[in-house]
């Protein structure tokens, strides 16, 4: 059995099919990137995924388990709107520790070691309106991570930043994918990120939503921006386009 | 430069003031002299009479003003989740403040008597359905990827509720607090000048008035003001602090 294991997922709205026989299987410590265009069903399927949507067909399991039963972790296209600004960077990171009930101490010295361990530079005392889009997205993910999530989701995470926080973002995300082992659901819209940053593109279509091809992506990591301009990259470009 | 511009509109109020008395515009009996106000300000404020005044009108604004804080925040927050229990008790909210709290005098004094208690309940009432209405709409203005985020961590009712829910809220707390503040002075003030009362500064304008004391009726209302004003400052600070992030 696979370790994430999306079965036959169906999903309506008001009589239109949203997602249509949805079927993925993906292994532990692999990067995903769901992509297709705006209106596909990509965020509905992260959101069953999580969780948060209940689909009118068919079953998400992680580790075994229904993914309502795991904790899960979310970063979302609005970073400010998922931080909570009356927190500190280093408060927000720990929240996740705060809800089991760990000490306060025991929570600082753990956000102190995750961020020194992943080489991070992050204002920890400041505020996130204080901190960079980057450096916000970055407090969003750690706080993903501390909470040692089964899976992190991540929902066009890139969409609300600037070009230069947005290629320093893909950069560290791969760093830390790659040292910790996680496992990523990503969802994007844009080529060249979704093939800089995923193991395997999964195409969706919209009207209905559906699965139309899964890509394998072989590049070696960290993958720059220098790698976008390769004939190899470009063949891979080309294949996507065609398919939206 | 902004306290420049705040002395000059003083200096230039009291000079036409002054400019009024010193040319005998206005009689006396309607504006009276500075000079005859600021020694009845003196006489208020250094006498323990004057005090007794003014601390039984603030303590009655207080103690109205944290039983409304604490009624009324809970039930916001609970109304504002619990958007079909709100549906169902809209009309009873709309419909009981939208009635005057004056109108209802007679029913405060049949419940609570002619005592403080009558007074700080009218100020708590006016004040409380102000910072209920806002409480809901502060819960309902939360953004919903927080509490998502939160579900994921798989954080407790309660635990979103205090943690997130309630921060959310805050700056429409806030507002309510602002108002109702406002509001609760100008019911105390009221309530002491029509349901009576031994000390209050409604009570000291309204004997003031019934003797033509002008003087001591302006310098009433000058030490409600300025209890207004540093009210409101006080609550500004505390906002500003509380909440650094708008």
């Amino acid at each position: 059995m696979s370790y994430i294991e999306i079965k036959n997922i169906w999903k309506y709205f008001q009589n239109n099919v949203i997602l249509k026989k949805i079927n993925l299987k993906i292994e532990k410590g692999t990067f995903i990137c769901i992509f297709g265009p705006n209106g596909c069903g990509k965020t509905t399927l992260l959101n069953i995924i999580a969780g948060i949507l209940i689909p009118d067909a068919g079953y998400v399991s992680i580790d075994g388990k229904k993914s309502n039963d795991n904790i899960i972790g979310y970063i979302f296209q609005d970073y400010r709107e998922s931080l909570l600004p009356w927190k500190t960077n280093l408060e927000n990171i720990a929240f996740p520790l705060e809800l089991r009930g760990i000490s306060k101490k025991e929570r600082n010295t753990k956000v102190r070691d995750i961020v020194k361990n992943l080489n991070l530079r992050i204002p920890l005392d400041s505020y996130p309106y204080q901190s960079s889009g980057g450096e916000q997205q970055l407090v969003a993910l750690l706080r993903e991570i501390i909470a040692e999530p089964k899976v992190i989701l991540m929902d066009e995470p890139f969409s609300s930043l600037h070009c230069k926080s947005r290629d320093y973002l893909k950069i560290e995300i791969q760093k830390i994918y790659k040292k910790l082992g996680l496992t990523i659901i990503f969802v994007s819209h844009e080529i060249t990120e979704t093939m800089q940053l995923a193991d395997r593109i999964i195409v969706m279509k919209k009207y209905p939503g559906e699965i139309i091809n899964i890509l394998n992506i072989n590049f070696p990591r960290p993958r720059t921006e220098e790698l976008v301009f390769s004939s190899g990259f470009s063949d891979i470009r080309e294949i996507l386009r065609s398919q939206i | 430069m902004k306290l420049f511009y705040k002395i000059s509109v003083l200096i230039f109020f009291l000079a036409l003031w002054f400019f009024i008395n010193q040319n005998h515009l206005i009689k006396p009996i309607f504006l009276p002299k500075i000079t005859a106000v600021f020694s009845s300000l003196q006489e208020i404020i250094f006498s323990e009479y004057g005090l007794k005044n003014i601390f039984s009108t603030l303590g009655r604004v207080l103690i109205g003003f944290f039983i409304a804080l604490s009624f009324s925040v809970p039930l916001g927050i609970f109304l504002g989740v619990f958007k079909k229990i709100y549906e169902s008790l809209e009309w009873f909210i709309d419909f009981f403040r939208s009635i005057p709290v004056t109108a209802m005098f007679p029913l405060f004094l049949i419940f609570f008597g002619f005592g403080d208690a009558s007074k700080i309940a009218m100020g708590a009432w006016a004040c409380g359905f102000i910072i209920l209405v806002n409480t809901i709409s502060g819960v309902w203005n939360s953004k919903p990827n927080r509490e998502i985020m939160a579900k994921t961590k798989k954080a407790s009712y309660f635990q979103i509720l205090t943690k997130i829910t309630f921060f959310e809220a805050l700056p429409f707390i806030f507002t309510g607090i602002k108002i109702g503040v406002s509001w609760n002075l100008i019911v105390v003030i009221v309530a002491e000048m029509f349901i009576g009362t031994r000390y209050g500064l409604g009570r000291l304008i309204y004997d003031s008035s019934i003797t033509l004391d002008t003087p001591m009726v302006f310098s009433g209302i000058i030490i409600i003001g300025l209890i207004g004003y540093f009210l409101n400052q006080f609550i500004l600070i505390l906002e500003r602090k509380i909440i650094h992030w708008q």
